[in-house]
């Protein structure tokens, strides 16, 4: 069982869809949420306008901004300094985010979409379907997450697809494992059975009644598969799996090859590392609010 | 309780072969030709292969692993490493130590902090403590492991001293290896010097390592003891006129342990996955610095051999961890 | 339960109290031992199985040839043998041999020890035949007594004779000026035919999965035994190889009593050590971070003369590459000038030919290509091409080379001057061993590839005949040879006359710089770091130095602890 399931094992399948307004309500009245909102929309905003934000081009490098040294430090021109190539930081670090928003995005939305098919079929169809597609999720549960995304990024050669489709594939087990307890849970509600008595086409059920009500741990599960994502490409990054021209304004990829400079110009790495954690934070913050919100049982104490 | 263990004993043989299938299978797809890697610098189209022809690379390929399969489980034999030249076996005798060492002292350090900072989270539910703490916790899974290795090393080995900044032991130590678990063989050699020169050396390490455990396992105590303080029978021991604090020690912290329990457990894998990364920042020669040397080499008989014996390992601590529950939680045992 | 527990913590700190001042990062030199940072464990410590810098920077401090090299250059000056004739023909080498040397388990050194171990190297048989494992022998003797591989040229050695006790006289087949110097490779060192024996340095399986070499016999990896000033001791592998002073050296002994390598692959990590005490001093020293150990008043930098060259290969196999004209538009899409001033620390100079000005043969007036986009562009069209021509440029990752100490730099800015010079540059990169290492010898590591050389011994032909003088895949004169330039590195190699030889190798040198075959870009001043109360290491261009000769300027006191400020 990994740490999201345990987390979002809380949240109950069943809740009615009226939810939505107390969980709206709980969750801007939790501080750490808020912040997380802040850093989110900060993040998502630089990451869409980029362009607009960036003051040069994060691929352009002029050898004679560097002054013979590595590496000027920020200064009123170059906002975080200048890396080892001669490129504007703020510039790399501000389409990094675009980067790391899309290799999230794309690393979510293929674990959700197999997740959630694979899930939802295992979980209604039951019988030897169930079993045989649960133990292949048992088996890629049992790997460790990292390991795995290393392992596929390995087989698949080193490159930015890679890196997504790795942390893509990772998440998918999870997500099956969630939509399938959550199908099972309700596959013997009243609703469910009378709507099987009078007819109606079990796919129909599947995607009109059970799907929406499954909704809710997956948009949980999904905002922090995100953060495990961008940490995930990060690291595949850092062991030299990651995009392979090294010009690329990848927060990991950065990280990687300004290491080296940490003792004499320590703010090259420390920077797109704090973009990191900073971006990451704000999506576990909202996960755990969203988690918070959505769970009746954790409101109120003895 | 006999019968859960005898079945899922049987239950390995199956998981270890698929294992070792999955793992020969992996090492092939990787890209790259293991023929021209094992030539190394000189090679040329012919001896490829002629290499090929030597070491059986053209045979089909259930015909190679079985060859393989006799290899590991007849001769125990893994093969030998294409960069260092020594046999895979006692790179992994001397190496696998380091790690478990490692490993040992994160967990330590994540469980001696978060259970106590879970805890008193939950006692002060929703206040100024609880909210920072979690907070907290989140920061910790935020921050990529090789990152905060990085700062660690840099702020408090580097700039301000107080550690050695790489390596399981200083230069001047002089102690036999007979375990290869440097703290132990300091006890044996009843050496303080050594002892504490090795403990110093897990130090930076060990937070790194243990900081998304340490984050997860004060959560899941908050969790366990948040839930548990709602149980009737709490409540009841409570009405009675008990002792907040023997409540506490009693049945809360007794019962909340369950799931800690399991998911300290449960953190082998997340261990693993760190330590290639925290191993590689502070040159700790274990199984995780030399699996990642192993994929930027392209050294392949270090991958099959390393991955498939690590692997073996995890599904072993995962089964031990399973029984220890299954004795602890009779529910499991049924199921 | 909880009391045990407190008895617990307290018994663990007080065992960490009584002994936390030694965790402090302390000194570990001073006094008469050293340790020194590696980059890695060498292979094996038997010379004429290894190609490393690593495992010959250890094998150089125990074993000794019968030439050496004059500490800090590359002239030839007598070590186990005393002196050298030559015959007329060129083919039989008559050497003196020192009288009084032993072998470090105490056999005495003779003529027929001399011959034991060239025949020993000639007779490889099997899987030590292969390139990788007797690199050098094949480099320089070409062949062996059976040459399993048909691919392999007939052996330049001819056969050892000990004429007497303390006179071998060596054949070879053919005549080579190239010869002499090559016997003061580390590789050639002379080792005890008892221990050899003993201890079965030929023995070794071949793995049967990788194919792997590995040598079973004990020599190479605990009984090491040659004449040097240091003897082996003791090697716990990822941890610590230790030498100690042979006291019964025919030579001086040397200062140190305890030579010590400690394998530190993170370049950062060195330094680090080097800062906190627990080395004495390291190779590979980064360019960025010399300023910091020459601002550091407890360290020093030792420059080694520049005896290297890193340059751009250009694969003339892979079109437009056999264009002239694409091929000079490359030369003047490099800003060499910008990333030599850069990227070195003040260490490097911009190169415009295959050897460093040390070498003889060096020509003064080769043609040279400035950094010009708009003259590139003009050539590109001139060829009839559209601009922007794609490319593909190599680079090694997981290295650092003298010459190149961060070739993702290196690139990254070659890579940015020839995009605004008409061309479009796809990176590509793979690890330097063996991968990317494999790769570039044959070939198939794109139009343009950054690699270097660093010469094994002061001779040009160790350049520019490595180079050229053959055809090589890549560079692509398997496809595309240069018949004139064949011809005169030919020549030269055969001139017995040093003045002819020289003049030689000054047109070859013009020639190639009109041809471009490649484009040099920096020689550099290799560096070393160390403490600054260690002396007498003379940093060599070969960057093989001896141990012997240093110390520690405080000598005469006890062990001393060296605390950082």
């Amino acid at each position: 069982m990994s740490v999201t399931e345990l987390e979002t094992k809380e949240i109950q399948l069943d809740a009615p869809t009226g939810l939505w307004r107390d969980a709206w309500q709980r969750l801007i009245r939790n501080p750490a949420a808020i912040i997380g909102l802040v850093l989110v929309s900060l993040f998502v905003l630089t990451a869409l306008f980029a362009d607009v934000i960036a003051p040069y081009d994060p691929r352009d490098s002029d050898l004679s901004r560097l002054e013979g040294s590595c590496c000027p430090g920020p200064s009123s021109e170059y906002w975080f300094g200048v890396d080892d190539v001669g490129r504007d930081q703020f510039s790399r670090v501000v389409y990094g985010a675009r980067f790391s928003l899309l290799i999230g995005v794309v690393a979510v939305t293929v674990g959700v979409t197999f997740g959630v098919l694979l899930g939802s079929i295992s979980g209604y169809l039951g019988g030897a379907t169930d079993t045989l597609i649960m133990r292949l999720m048992d088996i890629m549960l049992s790997i460790p997450g990292l390991l795995m995304a290393i392992g596929i990024a390995a087989m698949l050669g080193p490159g930015l697809l890679s890196v997504m489709i790795a942390v893509g594939v990772v998440n998918i087990p999870i997500f099956a494992r969630l939509l399938r307890g959550s199908v099972l849970g309700q596959k013997h509600n009243d609703f469910v059975l009378a709507a099987r008595a009078v007819g109606v086409p079990r796919r129909t059920i599947l995607f009109s009644h059970i799907l929406p009500n499954a909704i809710s741990p997956v948009i949980v599960a999904g905002t922090l598969a995100l953060a495990t994502a961008i940490i995930d490409a990060a690291g595949l990054g850092f062991l030299g799996l990651g995009p392979q021209d090294p010009s690329t304004p990848e927060w990991g990829t950065m990280l990687t090859n300004t290491v080296r400079y940490l003792q004499t110009a320590p703010h090259l790495a420390i920077i797109p590392g704090l973009a990191i954690v900073v971006s990451v934070l704000g999506f576990n913050l909202i996960g755990d609010g969203l988690r918070e919100a959505l769970d009746p049982k954790l409101r109120g104490r003895t | 309780m006999l019968r859960f263990v005898v079945r899922r004993l049987l239950l390995l043989v199956p998981i270890l072969l698929g294992l070792s299938i999955l793992v020969f299978l992996w090492v092939r797809a990787l890209p790259g030709d293991p023929a021209a890697a094992l030539l190394g610098e000189r090679a040329t189209a012919e001896s490829i292969e002629q290499v090929r022809e030597q070491y059986g690379l053209d045979r089909p390929i259930h015909i190679q692993y079985l060859a393989y399969l006799r290899l590991v489980v007849v001769d125990r034999n893994l093969g030998t490493s294409i960069e260092s030249r020594r046999p895979i076996t006692e790179e992994i005798s001397r190496r696998f130590p380091a790690t478990v060492e490692l490993a040992v002292a994160s967990l330590i350090f994540a469980t001696v902090f978060g259970i106590p900072l879970g805890f008193f989270a939950a006692k002060r539910y929703g206040g100024f403590f609880d909210n920072a703490s979690l907070v907290g916790s989140l920061l910790g899974i935020s921050i990529p492991i090789f990152f905060l290795a990085l700062i660690l090393k840099w702020i408090f080995a580097v700039e301000l001293g107080l550690f050695p900044t790489i390596g399981r032991q200083s230069v001047e130590i002089n102690v036999d290896h007979p375990t290869n678990f440097y703290v132990l063989d300091a006890i044996i050699a009843l050496d303080p010097v050594a002892f504490s020169d090795a403990l110093w050396h897990l130090v930076l390490p060990a937070i790194a390592l243990g900081s998304i455990p340490l984050a997860i396992i004060a959560r899941i105590t908050r969790a366990a003891v948040l839930d548990v303080q709602n149980e009737d029978y709490v409540r009841t021991a409570r009405a009675k006129g008990l002792a907040s604090s023997v409540v506490d020690r009693r049945h809360v912290f007794r019962n909340a342990m369950l799931p800690v329990v399991t998911i300290i457990g449960l953190q082998t894998g997340l261990l693993l996955s760190g330590a290639i990364l925290t191993e590689t920042v502070f040159a700790i020669p274990g199984m995780g610095s030399w699996l990642a040397e192993a994929i930027e080499a392209s050294d392949y008989p270090v991958l099959q051999g390393g991955i498939l014996f690590v692997a073996v390992i995890f599904v072993l601590v995962n089964l031990l961890v399973d029984i220890a529950y299954a004795l602890v939680d009779p529910r499991v045992r049924l199921s | 339960m909880r009391d045990r527990l407190k008895w617990l913590a307290l018994l663990g700190g007080v065992m960490l109290a009584a002994a936390v001042p030694v965790g402090c990062g302390g000194g570990g030199g001073g006094g008469d031992t050293l340790t020194f940072g590696s980059a890695s464990d060498p292979v094996v410590l038997d010379g004429a199985l290894v190609s490393d810098g690593e495992s010959l920077r250890v094998i150089d401090q125990m074993m000794e040839t019968l030439v050496g090299l004059e500490a800090g250059s590359t002239e030839l000056v007598p070590e186990l043998a005393e002196s050298w004739t030559a015959s007329d023909d060129g083919l039989t080498w008559t050497f003196q041999l020192k009288d009084g040397v032993t072998f470090h388990d105490g056999e005495p050194f003779n003529a027929e020890a001399v011959c034991f171990n060239f025949d020993r190297w000639y007779n490889f048989s099997g899987p030590l035949q292969n390139s990788s494992v007797s690199y050098y022998w094949q480099t320089v003797f070409r062949g062996y007594a059976n040459n399993e591989d048909d691919g392999l040229p007939p052996s330049l050695y001819g056969g050892c004779e000990a004429q007497d006790e303390l006179t071998a006289v060596l054949t070879i087949t053919e005549p080579s000026s190239s010869f002499l110097g090559a016997l003061a490779l580390t590789n050639f060192g002379i080792a005890s035919p008892a221990a050899l024996t003993e201890f079965e340095a030929d023995a070794g399986t071949v793995d049967e999965e990788a194919g792997v070499f590995q040598p079973t016999g004990t020599y190479g990896t605990e009984h090491p035994t040659g004449t040097g000033p240091f003897k082996f001791e003791s090697w716990e592998r990822g941890d610590r190889l230790t030498l100690t002073r042979n006291d019964d050296y025919w030579g001086e002994a040397p200062a140190l009593g305890t030579l010590t390598f400690r394998p530190i692959s993170d370049n950062a990590a060195r330094l680090q050590a080097l800062q906190t005490g627990e080395i004495q001093g390291y190779d590979l020293v980064e360019p960025q971070d010399v300023p910091t150990i020459e601002g550091d008043a407890n360290l020093q930098v030792l420059d080694r003369p520049a005896f290297n060259v890193g340059y751009v290969t250009i694969n003339q196999a892979m079109a437009p590459m056999d264009n002239p004209l694409v091929r000079q538009a490359v030369a003047h899409g490099l800003d060499r000038q910008a990333v030599v001033d850069n990227f070195y620390g003040g260490r490097g100079v911009v190169a415009h030919q295959f050897m460093p000005p040390l070498v003889e043969g060096y020509a003064d007036d080769v043609a040279q290509f400035e950094f010009d986009p708009d003259r590139a562009r003009a050539l590109l069209q001139q060829a009839g091409l559209e601009l922007p021509v794609a490319i593909e440029f190599w680079y090694p990752t997981d290295v650092s080379r003298p010459y190149m100490p961060d070739p993702r730099r290196n690139f990254e800015a070659f890579a940015a001057s020839l995009n605004r010079s008409g061309f479009r540059v796809t990176a590509r990169s793979a690890p330097w061993s063996p991968d990317y290492l494999g790769r570039q010898q044959n070939g198939t590591a794109g139009h343009l590839n950054l690699i270097g050389w660093t010469g094994d011994f002061g001779d040009p032909d160790n350049f520019v005949g490595t180079f050229f003088q053959g055809p090589q895949p890549a560079w692509g004169t398997d496809e595309f040879p240069n018949a004139e330039v064949v011809d005169i590195l030919n020549r030269a190699e055969r001139e017995t006359d040093i003045a002819a030889r020289t003049g030689l190798y000054e047109e070859a040198n013009r020639m190639i710089a009109e041809w471009i075959p490649g484009v040099p870009y920096v020689h550099t001043s290799p560096a070393l770091a160390f403490e600054a109360n260690v002396q007498g290491y003379v940093p060599s261009p070969v960057s093989l130095e001896e141990f012997a000769t240093v110390s520690f300027s405080d000598e005469g006191d006890e062990e001393e602890e060296t605390t950082e400020e």
